[in-house]
């Protein structure tokens, strides 16, 4: 299996919020959590686009390089996820990420802050897969039943697109083929690398970080 | 001055400037992360796929399918 990656199309977004929603509904998460969210630039300006941001899952992750305890871990599929038991809340990770993918719910008293919470591409985390606990900490294991994020399964407009980096770069490149514009692809630049691709074919056109 | 003591003063000056760096620490920082915890199931483990990693690749690959619409509308044509 190669790498697992996201892509946002910008034509295609339509700002519905169905990803956040479907993520939010998938894993239970809690209020002031969000693992996916919809950015709109040049709101209600010529040239306004929707992306659908969460964590990009990045190569050469900065969150794992920052942490100071080593909760970070990636998976043989290129997913970063990491051990809430270890995790200290310290927020290091949410400076570092370029997407401002870590969130940190606040459920107490003072501002407390809680252990850092992120998309974990639908893989939950460490443990066994499935398990109650699993979910409890990280939400549902939707790749160990043989399925893709939620998100991206319940885009209307499939607009976000997920899953072996070779399989996505090439529905994506028929796409921008057809339409014969948009073909930047958003954040791919800085999440996986410039010209970078890992996975046998070269990337789509463009490079928007 | 003697030419046999211009020698030994050069030679020691070599040997200063080649011995130089032995006594320097390393003073970059770890790089290599280290995640020492619990570990994670592959995700073809489990209930689902029983470990088997093809079958499991497989139902990702055709699950992927189902996003690239061209594929869908060209195909019941």
């Amino acid at each position: 299996m190669a790498r697992m990656k996201f892509i946002c199309d910008a034509e295609r977004c339509i700002e519905c919020n169905g990803c956040a929603t479907a993520c939010k509904n998938e894993h239970e998460v809690p209020w002031g959590v969000n693992r996916r969210r919809v950015v709109t630039v040049n709101d209600g300006r010529p040239g306004e686009r929707s992306i659908s941001v969460a964590c990009m899952h990045c190569d050469d992750a900065p969150c794992m390089a920052v942490c100071p305890v080593d909760c970070f871990y990636k998976t043989g599929e290129g997913i970063v996820l990491h051990d809430k038991d270890q995790c200290i809340g310290c927020g290091y990770c949410f400076y570092a990420c370029p997407f401002g993918a870590p969130q940190f719910p606040q459920s107490g008293a003072f501002g407390l802050r809680g252990k850092m919470d992120k998309c974990t591409y639908c893989a939950g985390g460490p443990g066994q897969n499935g398990s109650d606990e699993e979910f409890k900490n990280y939400g549902r294991n939707r790749l160990a039943e043989g399925k893709l994020p939620a998100c991206a399964e319940m885009c209307a407009t499939k607009a976000l697109i997920a899953g072996d980096e070779a399989a996505i770069t090439s529905i994506y490149q028929v796409r921008v083929q057809r339409r014969g514009k948009g073909g930047e692809l958003w954040g791919w630049a800085m999440a996986y690398g410039r010209g970078k691709t890992g996975g046998g074919k070269p990337a789509p056109q463009g490079g928007k970080a | 001055m003697k030419r046999s003591t211009i020698l030994w003063i050069s030679l020691a000056a070599l040997a200063g400037v080649a011995l130089s760096a032995c006594g320097e620490i390393d003073q970059h920082a770890r790089t290599q992360k280290i995640y020492a915890e619990k570990k994670d199931e592959k995700l073809h483990d489990g209930k689902s796929f029983g470990g088997d990693q093809a079958r499991w690749e497989l139902a990702l690959k055709e699950r992927g399918n189902t996003q690239n619409e061209y594929l869908r509308t060209e195909t019941s044509k």
